[in-house]
């Protein structure tokens, strides 16, 4: 009995004991535990040509790494490089760079700590940072980009607080981050890179940031050569989400914390793209570092950070006037009746979207991951339904999967969209159309 | 009329038995029912870190968790992912119902009592029996692998509904599920370990059913049976009917997952993004009647075994007859009876035609009646009792106080205008854990408490007992009674946060008030788990009857030996002679030739 | 010291008792209901918990009290019963009386919410799919084409509803996880789900319903109070504009000086905007309340009542033009 009592009490005070210290590490605060890094690059980065079609099935769920590797080592992409081969002391440094000035998942940035707000032990470092960082902005940024411009990436209309340049670790970018690892992280993972527990269990996979490419741009590549999209499309995304995927539509979060959201995606994409392409030029064209990787570092994140500004600042692809706001039902369908042959002829639609999308072929993206034409015959758009939706995508192209920029004149561009529009209500379409897209049973195509 | 022979000098006859056949692949019913009683406490703790699991994220959605955290692969961010969630709760009640509740009750108490009550030297089929309890290891090791399969274990609810569990890719391309990482090998392995635990039972069942039917001892009529003999029966019945119908269900899903058949799959098809399972010729609320025709039943498999030996423990320590016998018998096979023709209950808001769901809410609101008959009457048979609160009783009196919640908010569900709100909330999760933790566990301690000095020769220690019993019955309310009250507010079960919803978000504190509760209980147990190994080894040794009682197994040695009884008793009244006003002791046991008039149950 | 138990018994099943009326005063309780058949839900709600509160009070208590005056005695003998059949009889007959009356009672209410035979010609269809993980709702720009008098067109109707929720139609105007209705309106929904099953529902509505993949199943409510108005303004001055209805129609007209036009067309210079209270408890929330998958918790939409058909048809109308923009001016019409 005593022998009992002693040691069941000394077990449940030590049991006691445990309990207070794990429900007081249990906080709901909704960050990111400060000690979290972001992850190194593990999967393999890649540069695709999406020209080629696949008569290929679609891997099964879960094997998103698995299946890219494969297709690698059949030789379908332009570029592989395996992080793993890169030499671990430029890796290290790769990554310590990355941390001074992107931060760390709770804090993050997008250039050096201002050294007021650095640990004490680390000001001097962060001066040098910074120093070295201010020293290579007015050669990397563009004369075009203004402090204002920047602070426009990172800031949101509730903290609308102003920012510079040198001080970017803005309330913004941390609320952002608060945001994204309860809404999206599930998905887009930690670093962006598509690859968060349920990833690999969606198709299309969550978009992986850290190339630095969008799909659903309102500019085209011809107006913003590096193809980044305006901070607005990716607000227009969260709020609408893309039909026919796993990205729901964030519409009923309020519009700062969509903007909180976007930054952070700005901020997650640029990390990204800066490491992306270190890597590249690590296993590729060494020489072109020298010697001073941080450097380098420092001067393509200072190039990406203004691509990002100049896309913003962008105004979006302006389109002519539509023509047919008062067109009588007959005018409708002689628009979609030119619409038709146009797609079927000169817009060569055809080639990709094969039957109207009911057969498109795969091809892989610049992701390295299948995708094929839309189905046009179905009622969903992923880029949004709107006429000016699908003026842009074919005016601009989806870059990334394949799809071509389309330059025809005003009217052609407005008769394709009619009939894209149309396409999937057989009762919208004029009679001989109708019959073209949707042969009656036994009618050849 | 009931057997029994020179059946116990023949077991005698063979003292020298390996260590592995007396202990391991025994074919003595108490040792059988040793071993489910091991396995059930193993898969307990089990069972219950996956609790704690689920409490940890519903009380701190978006938090880091402590420790475990860190364990978590680095692309979670040192948060539960939700698929993590989803398995986790489905595991949790997977494990809680299938491999401990029904193992506990019926596979270890049943095996243990059936024969030593009806006193008989062993079950009618010895190696049936044994292969009852050796068939739970493949199922527990399918379960156990389940969780390292790519995908993680089953995650689609204990329930598994298609399409979310069933859903997968064409034939012929892979074995994972466009539905969700769970739903792949993770849910095959579940629904193979289900078919394993089914045929466990199914022996179980055949063997309880001949035995109590063949093996009575002499003057052991039907109606001399302790309410505990009277529940495994019914139990057993219940489960030899509504088991095939599981079997079934599991074999179809299984079908669908493996060879690509369409039983659940409708006509359609189904889309995943780009990815699509291919055109079907089924119906998911197939699925959903199939399981519920056996899971409804179920309900009561892990709950009349508990409300048995809760009647014979609260008769023998408030030293007085069972209050209304025949009553109790009948309410049992009524609820049994009505049991097969509720299951539409879970039902109401499927999409399942709404007039059915009247006939289903009639029959459902009736089976509480005899639910109600059973609570009366423990209360009748405690009232102008002496009662003695041993650590099996205060047990045994909680289960009654409990089941009477558990009972009462059974109703709304019932109801099928109040079930549009509440189906699906923790009103529901609620309402379950009131039956099936608050009652069944409790049952099931009360037993333990009872029957370890018959089951191990020693006695537990009444102190730590108590401290347990006394934790357990404070934190346990203080885990689940909340639940009551934020499924009034609406929360939605299954839910990985609520705190994204605004009409939600205020019932955030009681989850953390309920998960604080869970931690506790959950350690609690350990108390319990000290206790019961200690006393195994150091325990005082245990008389034959400590507790006084009638029943027959208390007539043989503590613990009894192959064979049972050193010679076969003989049964000459009813198992519940307490507190007769002719004799001078206070009890009669049944074997008890001289004792009073032997007066017939009524 | 033995008494002590039915003491500890009694304390634990106390604070059960009491946690519920402590529970309304900070807030845990029913969210308020809007709609018409809510209130028969609720009632017998009460109902219920007024009977099974009797019924635990009886049981409890007397547990309790034999627990405390029948506790061991020493040498003194327990009542020796075996029973009593007119007791057995009372505590049978009492509560199958009471069950059959509240099984009795509630088949009306259940009849009402979803009896197909029972819903009323709807003044506003809208067709809601599921899928993982949000609800795609989906509005016809006619309302008056599924409409009916009498008994005889209903058949008919239903029918061509159903035809509708099953194939868009180019007209239709789409919104994501957003439900708008107007108040006192008669609501149908056609609810549908592309992969696995979901639950539609709306707490504050007293409403659910599963949806089964290959089914097209029907539910309808009317919602008695409003937490929205859609408003117009003026994009450049930000001042509102006068908008005309016509009910019969159903036509939305911007009332200029030198005319009318269709606020179909209007939507480049015009914001449109939905104020609300800004109350988070008029925030009236769809939830998924059938496991879905993995973000089964994040199926969350929200339901818009507006004030009056007016502002449902200038939404309407205002979102058919949004989703019509050609121009860059008209596609920032809505927010
Ligand atoms: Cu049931
Ligand atoms: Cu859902």
């Amino acid at each position: 009995m005593h022998r009992q009592a002693t040691t069941l009490s000394r077990s449940l005070v030590v049991a006691a004991g445990l309990v207070v210290i794990f429900l007081a590490g249990c906080d709901d605060s909704n960050r990111y535990p400060a000690a979290l890094r972001y992850p190194e690059r593990a999967d393999l980065v890649l540069k695709t040509e999406n020209t080629t079609d696949y008569r290929v099935a679609l891997p099964p769920p879960g094997k998103l790494d698995e299946a890219i590797r494969e297709a690698a080592d059949k030789k379908l992409f332009q570029v592989v490089v395996d992080p793993k081969d890169i030499d671990r002391k430029d890796r290290a440094e790769l990554t310590k760079a990355l941390e001074e000035l992107f931060g760390t998942p709770a804090a993050p940035s997008i250039a050096p700590i201002e050294p007021t707000r650095a640990p004490r032990g680390k000001r001097e470092e962060a001066e040098e940072n910074l120093k070295l960082y201010e020293s290579l902005l007015s050669e990397n940024l563009g004369e075009d980009i203004s402090d204002d411009d920047i602070t426009y990436l990172v800031t949101d209309s509730d903290t609308l607080n102003k920012l510079t340049v040198v001080d970017p670790r803005s309330t913004t970018l941390a609320k952002g981050s608060e945001l994204y690892r309860r809404h999206c992280m599930h998905c887009h993972g930690v670093a962006g890179d598509g690859r968060g527990p349920t990833g690999a269990w969606v198709d299309p996979h969550p978009r992986d940031y850290r190339q630095g490419v969008f799909k659903f741009l309102s500019t085209t590549k011809a107006a913003i050569a590096s193809g980044k999209p305006r901070k607005e499309d990716l607000i227009r995304t969260l709020e609408k989400g893309i039909d026919g995927t796993s990205m729901p539509a964030f519409g009923l979060l309020p519009r700062h914390e969509l903007e909180q959201l976007a930054s952070y995606v700005i901020h997650l994409s640029l990390r990204g793209e800066v490491e992306y392409d270190t890597l590249m030029v690590l296993a590729r064209d060494k020489n072109q570092i020298g010697d001073d990787l941080k450097k380098f570092v420092y001067q393509r994140a200072i190039q990406y950070t203004g691509q990002w500004a100049r896309a913003s600042k962008m105004e979006p692809n302006r389109p002519a006037a539509y023509p047919y706001s008062s067109a009588t039902p007959e005018e409708m369908h002689e628009s979609i009746s030119r619409g038709y042959k146009l797609f079927i002829g000169k817009a060569e639609c055809l080639k990709c979207h094969m039957d109207y999308g009911r057969q498109s072929a795969y091809r892989y993206d610049a992701w390295g991951t299948l995708v094929r034409a839309r189905n046009l015959t179905e009622t969903n758009y992923r880029g949004g339904r709107r006429p000016i939706d699908i003026y842009w995508r074919i005016s601009g192209g989806i870059p990334p999967s394949g799809m071509p920029a389309h330059a025809l004149a005003d009217q052609e561009m407005w008769d394709l969209v009619n009939f894209v529009q149309a396409l999937p209500y057989p009762g919208m379409l004029p009679d001989d159309v109708k019959h073209k897209v949707y042969p009656s049973p036994g009618e050849k195509h | 009329m009931s057997v029994s022979h020179s059946h116990t000098t023949e077991t005698h006859a063979h003292p020298e038995m390996s260590i592995l056949r007396k202990y391991v692949f025994s074919e003595d019913h108490k040792i059988i029912g040793i071993q489910f009683l091991f396995t059930g406490l193993i898969m307990l703790f089990v069972g219950g870190a996956l609790a704690l699991l689920v409490r940890l994220q519903v009380g701190w959605p978006n938090g880091t968790i402590p420790i475990i955290g860190r364990w978590f692969p680095a692309s979670w961010g040192e948060k539960m992912s939700p698929e993590f969630y989803t398995m986790v709760f489905s595991m949790h009640a997977s494990v809680m119902i299938f491999f401990v509740i029904i193992p506990w009750l019926t596979g270890a108490f049943g095996n243990f009592l059936i024969p030593l009550q009806i006193g008989a030297p062993d079950m009618a089929f010895p190696k049936l029996n044994m292969m009852s309890y050796w068939f739970m290891w493949p199922a527990l090791i399918t379960i156990i692998w389940s969780f390292f399969v790519e995908g993680g274990a089953a995650g689609s609810g204990w329930t598994s509904y298609p399409t979310l569990a069933s859903a997968g890719m064409p034939a012929g391309s892979g074995f994972q599920s466009p539905a969700g990482p769970p739903s792949g090998y993770g849910q095959i392995l579940w629904l193979v370990s289900l078919l394993f635990v089914g045929i466990s039972s199914m022996m179980g069942s055949v063997n309880y059913i001949t035995t109590i039917v063949n093996m009575r001892a002499p003057g052991m009529t039907f109606f001399r049976m302790p309410m505990s003999i009277w529940a495994m029966f019914i139990t057993a019945i219940l489960q030899a009917m509504a088991l095939p119908v599981l079997t079934v269900a599991l074999i179809l899903q299984l079908l669908d997952k493996t060879l690509g058949t369409t039983f659940f799959l409708p006509p359609a098809g189904m889309a995943f993004g780009n990815w699509h399972t291919g055109p079907g010729g089924g119906q998911p609320l197939l699925w959903q009647h199939l399981f519920w025709f056996y899971s409804h039943p179920a309900v009561y498999i892990m709950i009349l075994p508990a409300m048995g030996m809760v009647s014979d423990i609260i008769s023998v320590f408030a030293r007085k007859p069972l209050f209304g016998y025949k009553p109790m018998v009948y309410a049992i096979a009524g609820i049994a009876g009505l049991g097969f023709i509720v299951w539409g209950h879970h039902m109401f808001q499927s999409g399942m035609d709404p007039r059915l769901g009247t006939g289903f809410m009639l029959a459902t609101i009736m089976i509480a009646l005899p639910s109600a008959v059973k609570t009366f009457n423990w209360l009748g048979t405690i009232w102008g009792g002496n009662i003695k609160y041993t650590t099996a009783m205060l047990n045994a009196l909680a289960f009654v106080a409990m089941f009477v919640i558990g009972g009462l908010s059974g109703i709304f569900m019932a109801a099928t205008p109040v079930d549009v709100y509440i189906h699906d909330t923790y009103f529901i999760v609620a309402h379950i854990h009131y039956v099936l933790f608050m009652s069944s566990i409790f049952g099931i301690f009360a037993g333990i408490y009872f029957w370890f000095p018959k089951m191990f020769g020693r006695m537990m220690n009444e102190t730590w007992g108590k401290v347990h019993f006394v934790l357990t019955f404070i934190l346990a309310n203080c885990t689940f009674y909340p639940m009551h009250i934020i499924g009034v507010g609406g929360h939605p079960r299954r839910y990985y946060d609520i705190t994204i919803y605004d009409v939600f978000q205020h019932l955030q504190p009681l989850n953390v008030f309920m998960s604080v509760s869970a931690i506790l209980l959950g350690l609690a147990q350990f108390i319990f788990v000290a206790n019961f190994f200690y006393s195994l080894i150091w325990g005082p040794r245990a008389e034959r009857n400590p507790w006084h009682s009638n029943t027959l197994e208390w007539s043989a040695p503590s613990p009894p030996p192959h064979g049972n009884f050193e010679e076969t008793p003989v049964v000459y009244r009813g198992p519940y002679e307490y507190g007769h006003p002719d004799t001078e002791q206070d009890y009669a046991p049944q074997t008890d030739a001289k004792g009073p008039a032997v007066v017939a149950a009524h | 010291m033995q008494k002590g138990w039915s003491i500890f018994f009694g304390v634990i099943l106390l604070a059960t008792f009491l946690i519920w009326f402590a529970a309304p005063f900070f807030g845990w309780w029913l969210p308020e209901n809007i709609s018409t058949f809510g209130g028969g839900v609720d009632n017998l709600f009460y109902a219920i918990l007024g009977l099974t509160t009797f019924f635990f009070v009886l049981t409890e208590v007397v547990l309790v009290y034999a627990m405390w005056k029948f506790v061991d005695r020493g040498g003194e003998k327990s009542v020796y019963t075996h029973g009593n059949h007119t007791l057995e009889l009372v505590w049978t007959a009492i509560p199958a009386a009471l069950l059959l009356g509240i099984a009795i009672a509630q088949i009306g209410v259940w009849e009402k919410i979803k009896y197909q035979s029972r819903m009323p010609a709807p003044d506003l269809t809208v067709s809601v799919l599921a899928r993982q993980w949000e609800w795609r709702m989906r509005y016809p720009l006619d309302n008056q084409q599924f409409h009916y008098e009498d008994e005889d067109q209903k058949a008919a109707s239903n029918l061509k509803s159903r035809l509708w929720a099953e194939n868009p139609n180019f007209d239709d105007v789409h919104a994501i996880n957003e439900l708008h209705v107007w108040k006192n309106a008669n609501v149908k929904l056609w609810i549908r789900t592309l992969d696995v099953l979901h639950s539609f529902t709306l707490p504050n509505l007293r409403l659910k319903q599963d949806t089964l993949p290959g089914k097209t199943i029907p539910m309808w409510f009317n919602a008695e109070k409003s937490n929205c108005e859609f408003v117009v303004r003026e994009r450049s001055t930000g001042k509102p504009v006068t908008l005309a209805f016509n009910s019969k129609t159903k036509l939305v007209e911007v009332v200029t000086p030198s005319g009318r036009e269709p606020l179909e067309a209007r939507v480049a210079d015009l914001k449109g905007e939905l104020e609300t209270s800004g109350n988070k408890a008029d925030n009236w929330e769809i939830a998924c309340q059938e496991l879905c998958g993995s973000r089964h918790y994040a199926m969350r939409g929200r339901l818009y009542v507006h004030a009056d058909e007016k502002s449902y048809y200038a939404w309407l109308q205002y979102s058919r033009g949004a989703q019509k923009a050609t121009s860059l001016e008209a596609a920032v019409s809505m927010r």
